[in-house]
């Protein structure tokens, strides 16, 4: 392939070695954000979920707690860590359902506080349902609570950057293939094609 | 072919297509990485649509459909109102039909009076932000209604575009592991950024 003259060499070599280790850093996320974008776009070729397991813990919550408070108080008291999904701030009692979730499982802690029992349904999720919550969380729900877990939050950051590195390893991309000039025409030719592509999909949705 | 010339070759095509896939898809990739973005981020302002959203309403007088299903019944009466999009939400009762039909920038509830042959039309209309946040999670499936299959035309061309965008990643990722592969100047520094990803991604999905 020919460079072009007006290319800066060791421009053009930086910003590929970046364009590379960006991308080598960043495509264990990419295979997991586009595997879970397939199982939700084809929710058929998710397989079957495991049988929960159950077990009892009894727990002693004191009085005056309500909310996410509540709801994180009985969590330590059952042993239980994860991102609460969904709790009323206003929940106290006396019986109360707390849906937790983490990548690898699904819990849900239905306690009595005047019994002082709490049942605990424990379901570990397919390769597909990870990928699929780590496709989902943080997310647009629920958001006075999300982020509740540390993980959530960290997992949030994660994500952050993942989309941050792809638009750079795409800038770069368009860089290094357009210093080419053997390459142009056919990667204009392409880059043509997909940009009349999703204008006229586009323009079909909205329409 | 030697076996020389045969990995060139294979170097020379593999850099192109991943350099044609990458350039194709540039729209689609840009569209779902940053309307991701915006979606873990529902506490920005500037993105917030629904506080500005513009709603309508109008009344139509409709023949009621004789139609099998609950679908069709729907089909037919959003040709009758002239509406496009994916129906996704249908409530049908003895005295009434409701459904909602939703395409990105737009939210229509359909409410139709089967004695009085009258159908009550709320419009939700929403800006870019709405129109990007639906771009995202617009496949046609209906996470609380499954039975409600995907029916309308342009959002199964959309959800095989996510599918074709999907693909084309992952290629994109098998190219790219193929060229670091080939360079050897580039193995222990890629080998390491390949680790580090391998190892935060995988942490999460694996040991948590």
């Amino acid at each position: 392939m020919g460079l072009s003259l007006i290319s800066s060499g060791r421009i053009y070599r930086w910003l590929r070695l970046l364009h590379l280790y960006g991308g080598l850093l960043v495509s264990p996320f990419l295979v997991v954000f586009a595997v879970s974008a397939i199982l939700l776009n084809h929710p058929s070729l998710q397989s079957s979920p495991a049988e929960p397991a159950r077990r009892q813990a009894s727990i002693d919550v004191p009085g005056g707690l309500k909310g996410l408070n509540l709801a994180k108080e009985v969590m330590r008291q059952t042993g239980v860590t994860g991102e609460i999904d969904f709790f009323s701030e206003q929940a106290q009692g006396p019986r109360i359902s707390v849906p937790v979730s983490r990548p690898s499982v699904k819990i849900t802690i239905t306690a009595d506080l005047t019994a002082k029992t709490a049942n605990i349904s424990t379901r570990p999720a397919t390769f597909g349902e990870r990928a699929i919550y780590l496709h989902k969380y943080p997310g647009p729900h629920v958001a006075n609570i999300r982020g509740n877990w540390v993980f959530t939050r960290l997992w949030g950051v994660l994500a952050d950057g993942t989309v941050y590195l792809l638009l750079f390893v795409t800038v770069t991309g368009i860089y290094i293939w357009y210093i080419v000039k053997s390459e142009r025409k056919r990667g204009l030719a392409f880059l043509g094609a997909g940009c009349v592509v999703f204008a006229v999909v586009l323009l079909a949705l909205i329409r | 072919m030697s076996s020389p010339s045969t990995l060139k070759w294979i170097d020379l095509w593999n850099q192109r297509v991943h350099s044609y896939i990458g350039l194709f898809l540039l729209l689609f990739v840009w569209v779902y990485a940053f309307s991701g973005l915006v979606l873990n981020h529902p506490k920005w302002q500037f993105s917030n649509f629904w506080p500005q959203r513009q709603e309508s309403a109008s009344e139509s007088v409709v023949r009621i459909p004789s139609a099998p299903t609950d679908l069709a019944k729907a089909q037919d009466l959003m040709g009758q109102l002239g509406l496009s999009g994916e129906i996704d939400q249908i409530t049908a009762k003895p005295d009434h039909f409701d459904f909602r039909v939703g395409k990105p920038g737009q939210i229509v509830n359909v409410a139709v009076d089967l004695a009085s042959a009258k159908a009550s039309v709320k419009r939700i209309r929403v800006n870019t932000w709405g129109v990007l946040n639906s771009l995202h999670h617009l496949t046609g499936v209906h996470a609380d209604n499954p039975a409600l299959t995907r029916n309308g035309v342009a959002t199964s061309i959309w959800s095989f575009a996510l599918d074709a965008t999907c693909v084309g990643m992952l290629l994109l990722v098998t190219g790219g592991l193929w060229i670091w592969c080939r360079r050897k100047d580039s193995l222990l520094p890629g080998f390491i950024a390949l680790v580090l990803g391998l190892l935060c991604c995988g942490c999460f999905v694996f040991a948590l």
